[in-house]
């Protein structure tokens, strides 16, 4: 029995058919009209701006791309605003609108209603942001596959651990969308760009570290000194399983509305 | 049900156990270390908006923590105990819904949350059982409050719960509404199904109940059997505010009438008449004042709120 068929059977006996319905509703909740279209439209502009940089008259050399397109746009800006739509969403619009209790109030222990939420959002958020960062470096690395699986991975994995992030934080604050912004603007564009110590706790900085982990053409420029790929790697999954943690402890002790 | 444990049958467990239970929110006391059990039948927790109706409930089905005390639901502790959820229903305050949804799937959601085997059968039977056949594939946005409601009974008691606690299950629903969902709670009374269900409203709880809470500020005025406490509250008397043309002729009138305890005028002329036999008045009045040609201006009662009845329990 390979390693993957032990995994699938571990999973499957563990993912439940009450976990499948709150991932569908979730799904479903997540999929409003008016957030779909904004996080479509965030998720076109580095499109448009890769097509822009390849097409115009002045080609943008590698390290400029990584700068602007993957530092920039996607790891700074476009994915932690998709992820913090959808993710503060997931469990804080139940909590607003008074539906959690729908939830809760059944034989189901914490951990199998916050696992699908966030799955959910990870689902929704990682289709657009990889979907978009693939398409993004295919056209502006005129075709390196390696550097759009590389930017694509890095980008999913990012798009896990500000999902967990944001989930918690939903949990926590009726302001979870103003909060998340002051956090990605202050902590991740602002403060861990100028102090190096922060780097080692910045969602950023790992996907900025996966990627160039995955692919060492990225981020190699003389300028350029992505966090060791250990630090980037290990961050990343323990900023997704710790506050994946602290949400199913919330659920556990918070008065439910 | 008893609060001082004189009508508790001892051999069984309650239903519901409430031992010393109280809850705050930084310096505000909500609940004050109440106590009381419940015994399958239908129990009524009747009190005043803001007496803490609500937070008890809320604790009692483990939506909200307690800050001291214990809750134990068919004998087991709620919080944090999932599978309890398995034999209990809840139906919270809220009138939220998944608007998206229509009514059948939301009873199935939850029919398969809770294990039911056959979820399908099961959310029929309870649709049915509501009376909302008709509605059950439209989108619940589009239900008015007291569908919404009905729907949520439904899901409520989709896998047949031993316990049943409802939080002012009958706010907007109509006077029919009303009696069918009354009637459908005596079916499920008559079941063996201990129901728990919250009012401010005194009448609602006087034609389901028979046993009652009292919840005054947060704190257990008066338990037990619900004619012994309407009896209680009928010793008191009631304060009537009568407004009439000539007051000291129709004051004279009343004096002279059985079962009046007082007449006062008050300062700006209105009578405040004390009587503990309101349909004497009632009956009375009009005769009276036809008969000393008197006009009335208003007839009011001071004391009707839930506020004051309680308070003659308590004071």
């Amino acid at each position: 029995m390979s390693r993957w068929t032990i995994h699938l059977r571990v999973f499957s006996a563990t993912w439940s058919a009450d976990m499948s319905l709150i991932y569908t509703l979730t799904l479903r909740q997540l999929a409003g009209k008016w957030r779909i279209i904004i996080i479509v439209v965030l998720a076109i502009l580095p499109i448009m701006l890769s097509i822009s940089s390849r097409f115009g008259d002045v080609r943008p050399i590698p390290s400029e791309i990584d700068d602007v397109l993957v530092n920039g746009m996607f790891a700074s800006a476009i994915l932690p605003i998709i992820v913090l739509a959808l993710a503060t969403a997931a469990l804080g619009n139940e909590v607003e609108d008074k539906t959690l209790s729908f939830l809760v109030l059944n034989p189901l222990a914490r951990w199998r209603i916050v696992l699908p939420k966030l799955l959910a959002a990870i689902t929704i958020g990682g289709l657009v942001v990889v979907v978009s960062g693939v398409v993004s470096a295919l056209v502006a690395f005129e075709g390196d596959t390696e550097a759009a699986i590389a930017i694509g991975i890095a980008l999913f994995a990012g798009v896990a651990a500000y999902s967990s992030l944001f989930l918690w934080l939903g949990l926590m604050t009726s302001r979870g969308l103003a909060i998340g912004l002051l956090y990605v603007f202050l902590w991740e564009g602002l403060f861990s760009n100028f102090v190096s110590g922060i780097r080692m706790v910045s969602i950023r900085e790992y996907i900025i570290g996966v990627t160039s982990a995955i692919d060492d053409g990225r981020f190699a420029g003389p300028n350029q000194d992505p966090v060791a790929s250990a630090t980037a790697i290990i961050g990343v999954i323990a900023v997704t399983i710790v506050f994946l943690l602290l949400s199913v402890r919330r659920l556990q002790r918070m008065d439910v509305p | 049900m008893t609060g001082d444990g004189s009508n508790s049958n001892v051999s069984a467990p309650p239903s519901i156990l409430v031992d010393h239970v109280s809850r705050w929110f930084g310096s505000v006391v909500s609940v004050a270390d109440i106590s009381f059990e419940v015994q399958p039948g239908i129990t009524g927790l009747l009190g005043p908006n803001s007496a803490g109706k609500t937070t008890l409930l809320r604790m009692i089905c483990g939506l909200a923590g307690v800050s001291e005390g214990t809750v134990r639901l068919l004998d087991q502790p709620v919080r944090n105990n999932p599978s309890i959820y398995k034999r209990v229903g809840v139906m919270s305050e809220h009138e939220a819904v998944y608007g998206f949804m229509n009514g059948r799937d939301f009873v199935k959601f939850e029919a398969k949350l809770r294990g039911v085997p056959d979820p399908k059968a099961a959310t029929d039977e309870a649709i049915s059982y509501v009376g909302l056949e008709h509605a059950a594939d439209r989108p619940m946005g589009t239900y008015s409050r007291g569908m919404r409601q009905r729907m949520r009974l439904a899901a409520t008691i989709v896998h047949k719960p031993e316990v049943l606690l409802l939080d002012e299950p009958l706010n907007g629903t109509d006077p029919r509404q009303r009696i069918q969902f009354q009637a459908l709670l005596r079916e499920l009374a008559a079941e063996g199904k201990t129901i728990l269900i919250s009012s401010h409203i005194l009448e609602e709880i006087e034609q389901l109940a028979d046993t009652v809470l009292l919840i005054v500020a947060g704190k257990l005025a008066a338990s037990g059997d619900y004619r012994a406490i309407r009896a209680k509250l009928n010793e008191q008397p009631y304060h009537i505010k009568i407004i009439s043309d000539k007051p000291r002729d129709l004051a004279s009138l009343i004096v002279g009438m059985e079962a009046m305890d007082a007449v006062n005028v008050d300062s700006d002329g209105g009578l405040i008449v004390l009587t503990r036999d309101l349909l004497r008045l009632q009956r009375e009045l009009p005769k009276l004042a036809q008969a000393g040609n008197i006009r009335l201006l208003r007839v009011e009662p001071l004391d009707d709120s839930l506020e004051s009845v309680f308070g003659y329990l308590v004071g």
